[in-house]
């Protein structure tokens, strides 16, 4: 193969290109990427980010780190803020590509492989929401950016390499920026600490350097994590982790694991191929450049069984290794059937016939995935579009917990409840007024509900009739105290009346 | 290779670590200072924490012979919050002295005094009445003058003697101590050791089986497992997150110089100790704090590849403790009590009967004590699960049927609802929704606390 770097920025080109087809195939985004639209706007505004944000909950405190946002903010300076949403985040994710492709030639050496994984790795179905503006975009390139410093560092320590001063400060810069743009950092905290551990046990030497970068790096996290969420940890103590989800809904964000999605979301042949690396690499550890990415993946494993990361999040990053992991596969395949006597055409062949069955278990699956991902309609939108321009300033919306980011982005009102939890103090007790208001039949109940959160609106999108399977409008609405604000395929109610005594006739 | 800077090169750091007494002493002061003179403008009692009342209090059920509560029935209320800082001062000095006979390294015992300093365990007891802090004052005294020598040693009988009065647990403790100490360490065949663990022993027995002091002393405040050994967390006693690190890294260490055979027991010991009542998180942060200091002169002292990654980890850890430690000092101007509190129980002692029995958050128990000088009805250091359970059934009751048996059970006459238990509390269902019974009454309110009465049954 002569120029592999083509041939990658090839791939990484033409993934990018599918990714921003399908992202402006459809013009809006998922519903949780409008917190971060939100957050993106304001500092292109202030400098600053929402941390007192006086629309989400009717007024709360935010917690989160801002790095994704200020990237955003400063390419928004030149480029519209929806456009830049649209592009940055399928050009970051697409980048890894090549990081997959440095990091495979890496471990295996091995160039065929390598193109391999970084095409699995550029059409892996977990990562095709396209249109979703969210900070995981940043984080999975930056994640892996760092661990193939770190291969880089451990490599260079064996050898004395001169450049490895270099690769650490490179390594330190990619590390802190990590700390800025995800919790999840902590991955490669523990992968690092299964790997000390595992390193340990097989007697492999670690590094002087290496121990200093991982003891450099746990500081670092710690500190960082602890600055911006000092208050979080204060209040809600060691269930920050949970993020203070409501319990009712905290299966859906942590749920058990299910065979079926994983390989549905990661798609079949990377799953098997690095299940398979991984299970070897255990018992045999032959191959010990992969000590670090098994780390990993059994550190990811340990914090998705113990709930202490979000399902999607793992399935994502355990995704993107076992694209990574499929080159030590590919190359034992080729190395099995070279020492086999299978005729010299299925040699020749082994490669076209890779890649065809990779293009019919990822790549389509992956545009499935785009095509199907979950943003509202074009009419829902016009329908918060609407609110603001006709409501007070100071009204409260309802609308389900997904739309919650609608009302504030697009209507530019307070809302009920949103997906951000953290620092909510009383977050069970507004979700259960939540699914009361869209499940109640009693018009005393909502009433009383509409008045203690100050509910003027209440919205009823097709999606919200879907979730709560109502068939028209809510029960509990009457003429005598509610108006039709708004009629569509969205419909949106203006509350007349309110709870008090019954008066005498 | 050693790449150490020679000593002319941090003149500052020299300075420090040569006037390291002044300063620390200083700093101690100084927080100690800040933290009164804040509780001072908002006309909060000077003294704060549950234990601190319960040694003032006279109104307690049980007769104590705790030496924190004979000394205040000498002493008066009044001076009670001078005692802490000066008896922290009186720590630090004394470890000082044991420091030197003992040749701790310089740098070392500075580390040491500094993470005491900043600790929030400790932060807390140089603010409130502790019999822990007090145990440590006595036996570091007596370790002083026992290695003193000599005829000199046998005064160390008294300090030892003092110490071992607090609970079974600390007498125990340093029953095992100084055993080790004189036998497997020192190998000792005097007759003076034998003296002082025979005096230790006998007073250990003494205070528990006639003068029934508990095992454990305490807690005085509900138990929160993880949240109160890491400060960090929520709670007002423990070690911050990074302290931990750094303890893991000191227990690392120590691991590979095999000073083993002395620590583990004793973290073993302390950690059991902490699972059974979190108030010996005192003995766990002082470990914890020691290993801390042995962590960081281990990282300083080992010659990094990276110097560059040594400054930033070093300084990021200096940072993350001082932070940690000015997080606490904020947090600790909210602490209870509050003048609030204050204000409505002495409105509880002026106008209500001497036998009424007040119920309110168990933490709150040590202030009504006190304060309102009446009757609480949980006292979560006589017996803590029993209490604890009570309390949790009371206000979390859904339905007067659940409820009114157990007030009236109890003699439930005085509700005391403090602001911290209305941010708590629900204010839509249980507890604080039933107090809109006829059977409750509001007495008195002030700012966001609230004095009910309970009609028992006729």
């Amino acid at each position: 193969m002569k120029k592999p770097i083509l041939i990658v920025g090839g791939i990484f080109a033409g993934v990018l290109l599918i990714r921003l087809i399908l992202a402006f195939m459809i013009p809006e985004f998922t519903y949780e990427s409008y917190f971060h639209l939100r957050q993106v706007e304001h500092i292109v505004e202030t400098g600053v980010p929402f941390y007192q944000d006086p629309l989400s909950y009717g007024g709360r405190e935010l917690a989160f780190l801002p790095l994704f946002h200020y990237l955003a903010a400063l390419f928004s300076l030149v480029f519209p803020v929806p456009l830049v949403a649209k592009i940055l985040p399928n050009l970051l994710t697409a980048l890894l590509v090549p990081i997959t492709y440095l990091i495979s030639k890496k471990i295996t050496g091995h160039e065929h492989g390598s193109l391999l994984a970084a095409f699995i790795a550029g059409f892996l179905p977990i990562l095709y929401f396209t249109s979703g503006f969210v900070v995981n975009t940043l984080f999975l390139p930056l994640i892996f950016t760092a661990i193939y410093f770190h291969l880089l560092i451990e490599e260079g320590a064996k050898s004395g390499d001169r450049n490895l001063m270099k690769y650490i400060y490179i390594y330190a810069i990619i590390f802190f920026i990590l700390c800025l743009t995800s919790p999840l950092a902590a991955i490669m905290l523990i992968g690092l600490g299964i790997y000390a551990l595992l390193s340990f046990v097989e007697g492999k030497k670690i590094y002087r350097e290496e121990v200093e970068v991982i003891l450099f790096s746990i500081f670092l996290y710690v500190w960082v994590q602890f600055l911006f969420f000092k208050k979080s940890l204060l209040q809600e103590g060691i269930s920050f982790v949970w993020q203070n989800i409501p319990s009712t809904i905290i299966a859906q964000y942590f749920p058990k694991f299910s065979l079926g999605v994983a390989l549905v979301l990661v798609s079949i042949i990377p799953f098997l191929a690095g299940a398979v690396v991984v299970y070897r690499s255990l018992f045999q550890l032959q191959n010990q450049k992969s000590f670090l990415l098994i780390s990993l993946v059994i550190a990811t494993s340990l914090l998705t069984w113990l709930r202490l990361i979000r399902f999607r999040q793992s399935l994502a990053f355990f995704s993107v290794v076992l694209a990574i992991l499929f080159a030590a596969f590919y190359q034992d395949i080729e190395r099995y059937v070279q020492k086999t006597k299978l005729s010299s055409n299925l040699q020749r062949y082994l490669l076209p016939i890779t890649i065809l069955i990779l293009l019919f278990s990822t790549v389509l699956p992956a545009i499935n995935t785009a095509l199907l991902q979950d943003v509202p309609s074009s009419e829902e939108v016009q329908a918060f579009i609407w609110i603001r321009e006709n409501t007070p300033p100071s009204a409260t919306v309802l609308a389900t917990l997904d739309e919650g980011h609608l009302v504030t982005y697009y209507g530019k009102r307070k809302n009920l409840i949103d997906d951000r939890f953290m620092l909510v103090d009383d977050v069970e007790k507004r979700f259960q007024s939540l699914t009361s208001l869209f499940t109640t039949k009693f018009r005393t109940e909502a009433l009383e509900l509409a008045s203690q959160y100050d509910i003027e609106y209440f919205v009823l999108t097709p999606s919200a009739k879907e979730k709560y399977q109502l068939k028209k409008e809510f029960p509990y609405i009457t003429r005598r105290c509610f108006d039709t604000a708004y009629q569509n395929e969205t419909l949106i109610f203006k509350l007349k009346c309110r709870l008090g005594p019954t008066e005498n006739e | 290779m050693n790449k150490h800077r020679p000593q002319n090169d941090y003149p500052y750091f020299n300075h420090l670590l040569r006037y390291q007494k002044i300063y620390l002493c200083g700093l101690l002061m100084l927080l100690s200072a800040l933290s009164l003179f804040s509780n001072y403008l908002q006309e909060k009692p000077l003294l704060m924490g549950g234990e601190s009342y319960f040694y003032l209090s006279s109104g307690q059920p049980d007769p104590s012979y705790q030496p924190l509560t004979l000394f205040f029935r000498v002493i008066p209320d009044q001076l009670a919050y001078l005692f802490p800082p000066l008896l922290s001062v009186g720590i630090i000095l004394l470890f000082y002295s044991l420091a030197q006979k003992i040749n701790i390294p310089e740098k070392k015992a500075f580390l040491i005094v500094l993470f005491y300093i900043l600790t929030p365990t400790f932060i807390f007891t140089s603010l409130a009445l502790s019999s822990y802090s007090l145990f440590l004052l006595l036996t570091l005294c007596g370790a002083n003058v026992l290695l003193l020598g000599t005829k000199k040693k046998y005064f160390a009988l008294l300090p030892f003697l003092l110490a071992s009065w607090i609970d079974t647990f600390s007498a125990l403790l340093l029953l095992g101590g100084l055993a080790v100490y004189f036998f497997p360490v020192k190998k000792s065949k005097e007759r003076f050791p034998i003296i002082l663990l025979v005096g230790i022993a006998a007073v250990l027995v003494l205070n528990a089986a006639v003068l029934k002091s508990p095992f454990f002393l305490g807690p005085f405040t509900v138990q929160h497992k993880t949240a109160d050994l890491i400060s960090d967390l929520g709670s007002f006693s423990g070690v911050g997150i990074f302290a931990i690190l750094l303890a893991i890294i000191g227990l690392i260490s120590s691991w590979q110089k095999k000073n083993v055979p002395l620590l583990l027991p004793a973290l073993a010991v302390f950690i059991i100790a902490y699972l059974f009542n979190t108030h010996t998180v005192f003995f766990l942060s002082l470990l914890i704090v020691i290993l801390a200091a042995a962590g960081f002169v281990d990282l300083v002292e080992q010659s990094w590849s990276l110097p560059f990654l040594r400054n930033a980890a070093l300084l990021l850890l200096l940072l993350g403790i001082s932070f940690s430690a000015v997080a606490y000092l904020d947090r600790l101007s909210g602490y209870p009590p509050t003048a609030v509190d204050q204000k409505a129980l002495e409105w509880i002692q002026r106008n209500t009967k001497e036998e009424t029995a007040v119920l309110s958050a168990p933490e709150n128990s040590y202030y009504i004590a006190y304060f309102a000088q009446r009757k609480p009805v949980f006292s979560l250091h006589q017996d803590y699960q029993h209490d604890y359970q009570l309390s949790r059934d009371i206000f979390s009751a859904f339905y007067i049927d659940e409820l009114f048996p157990l007030l009236e059970k109890n003699k439930v006459s005085i509700i005391y609802i403090s602001g911290e238990m209305k941010r708590q509390l629900p204010a839509q269902q249980e507890f604080l929704f039933l107090l809109q019974n006829e059977r409750f009454k509001l007495l008195y309110f002030t700012e966001d606390a609230e004095v009910w009465s309970f009609e028992a049954k006729q």
